[in-house]
């Protein structure tokens, strides 16, 4: 984005999540253009809380109802539906903006996005083909890494925030959408409050992400005894039978224990959600809105990160929130196409993982650690931290460096780049990276070794020219870690522009030196040596222009 | 039979469709049936062992069915009632007294010279049109097929006829209704519309899908126009 735009529009068509995971983007669009009008496109459910927004000038609401079921109507002949779109959307079609940011990777979108007149757009867009999106370069980089998300290491809220174009990280919250709570008894009526108060999300949009409601309880029953906890149950109407089936289980485990429960499933509009997940001391959530809501009003959240969810994409947002992020073979699957009929994973953190984890929070020790008790395997405990770039999760429990790990950093160490070429990797930060991981064994030095050493060869091919299929192949069947590497090399940005994808595996390189520096066993094998050469050959990041 | 009461009906229906009133009054006495007593002192019909209304009340009867969620859904939607069945139509008269056209397909002439015989049509005659046999809907407004059961267990295979005529009727959109000439003139003012339709042939029926491939294979910055025929589309593609 150049010069100073006198009018911006954001696009945000999603749901409530999504739109307080925009808010950082649109403090830092208001804090780099102060004078600039910003005007917001959503989805007409979540006008009100755009309207709450400090930050917005103007929300221009759209019901994506509405023009669907007009799509859908048989009843009106096509030119009918074409005069009626024109007259719904004549609001937004009649406009022009300097800035037009689509945030949304949907037609629908795009599309409305091209309806006012604008100076500049940016965000996917439609392709000359009419049929297709293009997105900026630095999107395909992400997109191309959902081949492999146990690899991503970025979150949606950091991402949203490059579309303002700024070189460091402007905010590090959301923004809570509502004015100052005020007592959360005047959301609780007729009880006297024990603290903690503790609340908790049960329902998840997907079986898949939701932990079982059994656990829940057992974990209440012991929030409640060992803490003198009050529970809240927080969610919609149409999930009340959760909270039904939840009394079921606590009653079983302690017939007291449902006195010290207050049911707020479906009793509360969103502005009270607010008001009462702002007055909790802990939320205990899966991947929803309400922790999204509760991470824009900072209170501390417990998030159990389960089959398709995945922390480091779209984990709470802002420092000191803890994170049970399940780790097999097979997760984060693929919602909606998980092979597996029982969701295994969703039982693989158990109650008492999470009250360990819970303790920290209502202990309010940020470098306390769980002592544990053996069984976390499977899963690891994760601390929300905020760096220059964005939100980070750090482990709490000491766990291995492996190869995976290390892959995962050089990733998010040349995408940051990628992202904001004004960035260099530096020791520190990587030193920062490792807090939490214990020491690397000769197995993961081995395997951290062959792989720089498929990093240089190809760096080598760069040399001679673009690398072959063939020879990506060959780096794919020894370690498929590199498929997004493989993917990212070949997409349009870096094949019409080889000095790009030189520099992004440079970029690789210099974190797996580092780390080797930092924390590997010294024992490099020749092909790292050879990657040490390379970088020390005047080709030092420091001295690139390629960006 | 009322003769008198036929005659007059007859006659009513020549004003809007005087072949089908001179079939029906050539047409055969049916074979087997019965016309009775129901208990509130109505007619009803027994054909062909099939009891073709109430025995107790046949106008309660049709106006309960005539009055159907269902139907009323249909109605609200601003579609007309295509009648399978009449019987002696009491549920067809019960219709026209909450729908302003009612479409009626008997198969056999006989039946509506029946009916013609038994209930007074002459009120209703404007808001009703008769078929015997499968048409074209095209020149007709959307539609819902509003079977009477009986006549349905008569006429199977003139049932699955029509319930596939309105099907392709209902999944044409009405485009079919309008050329492209009157389409583009429904939206003249639309930035971009009269280039877009200018470029398909005018005499043509108006098909959503050739101006939806018109405006993807079309080039450069796309119109105000352009972008509501995509949208509608992407639209339809995702709600599939």
């Amino acid at each position: 984005m150049t010069g100073q735009p006198t009018s911006i529009l954001v696009v945000q068509l999603t749901r409530l999540g999504d739109f307080l995971q925009t808010t950082p983007l649109l403090a830092a669009l208001k804090q780099r253009f102060p004078s600039s009008t910003l005007s917001v496109l959503v989805n007409a459910p979540q006008a009100d809380l755009a309207r709450n927004n400090t930050d917005i000038d103007e929300v221009i609401p759209v019901s994506l109802t509405n023009l669907d079921r007009l799509a859908r109507d048989r009843n009106r002949p096509f030119p009918g539906k074409i005069r009626l779109a024109h007259e719904l959307l004549a609001p937004l079609a009649e406009r022009r903006f300097d800035q037009v940011i689509n945030l949304n990777s949907s037609n629908v979108a795009a599309l409305l996005s091209l309806l006012p007149t604008a100076g500049n757009r940016s965000g996917p867009s439609l392709a000359p083909d009419r049929r297709h999106l293009t997105r900026p370069a630095w999107t395909g980089f992400i997109m191309n890494l959902m081949s492999r998300r146990d690899l991503i290491r970025f979150n949606l809220v950091d991402l949203l925030t490059c579309y303002a174009g700024v070189e460091s990280r402007p905010t590090g919250k959301l923004s809570y959408p509502f004015p100052p709570p005020g007592d959360a008894a005047a959301h609780l009526p007729g009880r006297t409050l024990d603290r903690p108060l503790i609340g908790l999300q049960l329902a998840s949009r997907h079986i898949s992400r939701q932990w079982p409601i059994e656990y829940f309880a057992r974990l209440a029953a012991n929030l409640i005894h060992n803490h003198g906890a009050s529970i809240v149950l927080l969610g919609m109407e149409s999930e009340k039978a959760h909270g039904r089936e939840f009394l079921e289980h606590l009653e079983g485990l302690d017939n007291e224990a449902p006195q010290r429960v207050i049911d707020l499933m479906g009793k509360t509009s969103l502005p009270e959600l607010g008001a009462v997940v702002a007055s909790l001391d802990l939320l205990v959530t899966g991947d929803t809105g309400t922790m999204h809501l509760a991470a824009s009003a900072e209170t501390p959240i417990l998030a159990l990160f389960i089959g398709p969810a995945l922390c480091h994409e779209t984990g709470p947002y802002g420092e000191g929130h803890l994170i049970l992020q399940v780790r097999t073979e097979c997760s984060p699957c693929t919602e909606g196409k998980a092979s597996c009929t029982d969701c295994f994973c969703r039982r693989l953190i158990t109650p008492n993982m999470a009250l360990q984890a819970a303790a920290l929070l209502l202990n309010q020790d940020q470098t306390a650690r769980p002592v544990p008790g053996g069984g976390w395997n499977g899963v690891s405990l994760l601390r929300s931290e905020m760096d220059d770039f964005g939100v980070v999760y750090k482990p709490v429990l000491p766990e291995p460096l492996n190869p995976d790990s290390i892959l995962a950093l050089a990733y998010r160490e040349a995408g940051r780049r990628f992202i904001r070429p004004a960035y260099r990797p530096d020791a520190g930060t990587l030193s920062g990276y490792l807090k939490g991981f214990g020491p690397a064994g000769a197995e993961t030095a081995r395997e951290a070794s062959e792989l720089s050493g498929f990093l240089v060869k190809l760096l080598h091919k760069y040399e001679q020219g673009l690398p072959t299929g063939a020879f990506m192949n060959e780096c794919l069947a020894v370690y498929p870690g590199l498929e997004p590497l493989s993917r990212i090399l070949a997409g349009q940005a870096f094949t019409a522009n080889p000095a790009s994808g030189r520099v992004l595996i440079e970029d690789m390189l210099f974190v797996f030196r580092m780390l080797d520096n930092l924390s590997l066993s010294r024992e490099t094998s020749a092909e790292a040596a050879t990657a040490a050469q390379v970088l020390q050959a005047g080709q030092s990041l420091e001295n690139r222009t390629g960006k | 039979m009322k003769q008198e009461l036929l005659e007059k009906n007859l006659k009513s229906l020549a004003v809007a469709d005087s072949d089908l009133a001179r079939r029906v009054a050539s047409a055969p006495e049916l074979a087997d049936y019965a016309i009775v007593k129901a208990r509130s002192g109505l007619e009803t019909l027994v054909l062909e062992g099939v009891t073709m209304h109430s025995r107790f009340d046949p106008a309660a009867e049709a106006g309960r069915a005539a009055a159907s969620e269902e139907t009323r859904a249909a109605l609200t939607e601003g579609k007309i009632p295509v009648v399978f069945g009449l019987g002696l139509g009491y549920h067809v008269l019960a219709l026209t007294a909450i729908s302003d056209m009612v479409i009626v397909v008997e198969p056999r002439p006989e039946v509506l010279r029946l009916a013609f015989g038994s209930l007074d049509f002459t009120g209703a005659m404007s808001r009703l049109r008769f078929f015997t046999a499968p048409q074209p809907l095209n020149d007709w407004p959307p539609a819902f097929l509003w079977p009477h059961q009986p006549s349905v267990r008569l006429n199977k295979k003139d049932f699955e006829l029509w319930s596939e005529l309105l099907k392709r009727h209902g999944s044409r959109d009405e485009k079919l209704q309008e050329t492209v000439s009157e389409a583009a003139a429904a939206l003249t003012g639309i930035t971009g519309a009269a280039k877009v339709m200018n470029g398909l042939r005018p005499e043509q029926p108006f098909d959503e899908k050739e101006l939806a491939r018109a405006v993807f294979e079309g080039e450069g910055p796309l119109t105000e126009f352009e972008i509501l025929v995509l949208l509608l589309n992407a639209l339809s593609w995702q709600s599939q």
